[in-house]
């Protein structure tokens, strides 16, 4: 019986150690179980971003929605998830400790602020998943000195 | 584009509660079912509403057996800026009616009371019969400004419609607009509104480009 109980336990040990991770400690670490940065969009409320993500935009398009937009039937106003002609800006970090890493952004389409593919953008991040902005970097700012360039830009 | 206005909710004696109905884009505008969500405005000029959230159970994703959620300002801040900013509106293109009816204070006081319990105790949101119009109208039943259930599907249309037909013409006034909220500082919001007119040949914005007309 102790045997029996001593190799259920190695099972539910192992299988518990190949679960992803984001089983045990929720969004924060979806990076490292998919190596896709995760963000979600959310309204400022008069909060300031703690550090920008400067990432170079591989595609910033509207949503399919999938079958179910397909067929009409997006998520109505009240459901979470819900926003107004959602986009999904997909990405590369381009710089830093994250450097290479891709990203994705769902947002509002009124919050896309002209950006296309190919441009370099700061993502102001409130903590480790939640953005409250995208600011398009300026030619002439280098993906280095972008973080610095966007801490002085209105990120709201 | 029409200037903003800025409308006190209650002042002086006179108290006022609303309803707005997102994707509303005027009086005689009936947008689809899908495509609308109630909020209410208590007499303090505070906005808040009934939301789903969550995804404890399977049908989530079609909007049954979420956890249903109170947003207040502060909520509607993060969770819903084009609701309760009206930059944000603009810059997304949503579209209110708001209809605001005159009450008493024993109403008004009911009425946040109503909103009170149902931040504490939300239940479930179920699009169908338990939807943020359902819980909107459960306010309005509790404070007594009408005494029966939506009639038809629980939508905000519906719920408007509902008022408007229980509540005198001079007790009520209706706006339709780019719409948001501005702290007074000492306790309660400002309304602030872009006017928006809608006429047949309108490019809608969005939600509720679709809508019918009837």
């Amino acid at each position: 019986m102790r045997r029996l109980r001593v190799a259920l336990a190695g099972i539910l040990l192992g299988a518990l150690a190949i679960l992803p991770a984001t089983v045990a400690v929720g969004r924060e670490v979806i990076m490292v179980a998919t190596g896709t940065l995760e963000l979600t969009w959310q309204g400022a409320a008069g909060r300031t971003a703690s550090r920008f993500v400067i990432v170079r935009v591989r595609d910033l398009s509207a949503e399919s929605g999938g079958l179910l937009g397909f067929l009409g039937l997006r998520r109505p106003p009240g459901m979470a998830g819900y926003m107004p002609e959602p986009h999904v800006l997909e990405g590369e970090v381009a710089g830093g400790d994250m450097a290479g890493h891709a990203v994705r952004l769902r947002l509002p389409g009124g919050e896309t602020r002209g950006v296309t593919a190919g441009d370099v953008v700061a993502l102001g991040l409130v903590d480790a998943t939640h953005c409250i902005c995208v600011l398009r970097v300026p030619a002439g700012i280098t993906v280095e000195g972008a973080a610095a360039w966007a801490t002085g830009q209105a990120c709201r | 584009m029409p200037d903003s206005v800025r409308i006190d909710i209650s002042s002086g004696n006179t108290k006022r509660i609303g309803l707005i109905v997102r994707g509303k884009m005027g009086p005689d505008h009936h947008p689809d079912n899908l495509k609308q969500h109630a909020d209410c405005i208590l007499a303090d000029g505070s906005p808040l509403g009934f939301f789903g959230e969550g995804n404890d159970n399977s049908g989530n994703r079609i909007g049954l057996r979420m956890q249903g959620i109170v947003y207040d300002y502060a909520a509607l801040a993060k969770e819903r800026p084009y609701y309760v900013d009206m930059a944000s509106a603009l810059a997304n293109r949503v579209v209110s009616t708001v209809l605001l009816v005159g009450v008493d204070d024993r109403t008004a006081t009911a009425f946040k009371q109503a909103w009170d319990d149902m931040t504490a105790t939300p239940g479930d949101f179920n699009i169908v019969g338990g939807n943020c119009a359902s819980h909107a109208s459960s306010a309005f039943i509790r404070a007594g400004v009408v005494s029966r259930q939506i009639p038809g599907l629980d939508t905000p249309d519906h719920l408007y419609g509902q008022l408007l037909a229980t509540v005198p013409a001079g007790r009520r006034s209706s706006i339709t607009g780019f719409i948001g909220f501005t702290s007074k500082g000492s306790g309660g919001y400002w309304m602030d509104v872009t006017p928006y007119v809608d006429t047949p040949r309108a490019n809608r914005p969005n939600p509720g480009s679709l809508g019918s007309r009837r």
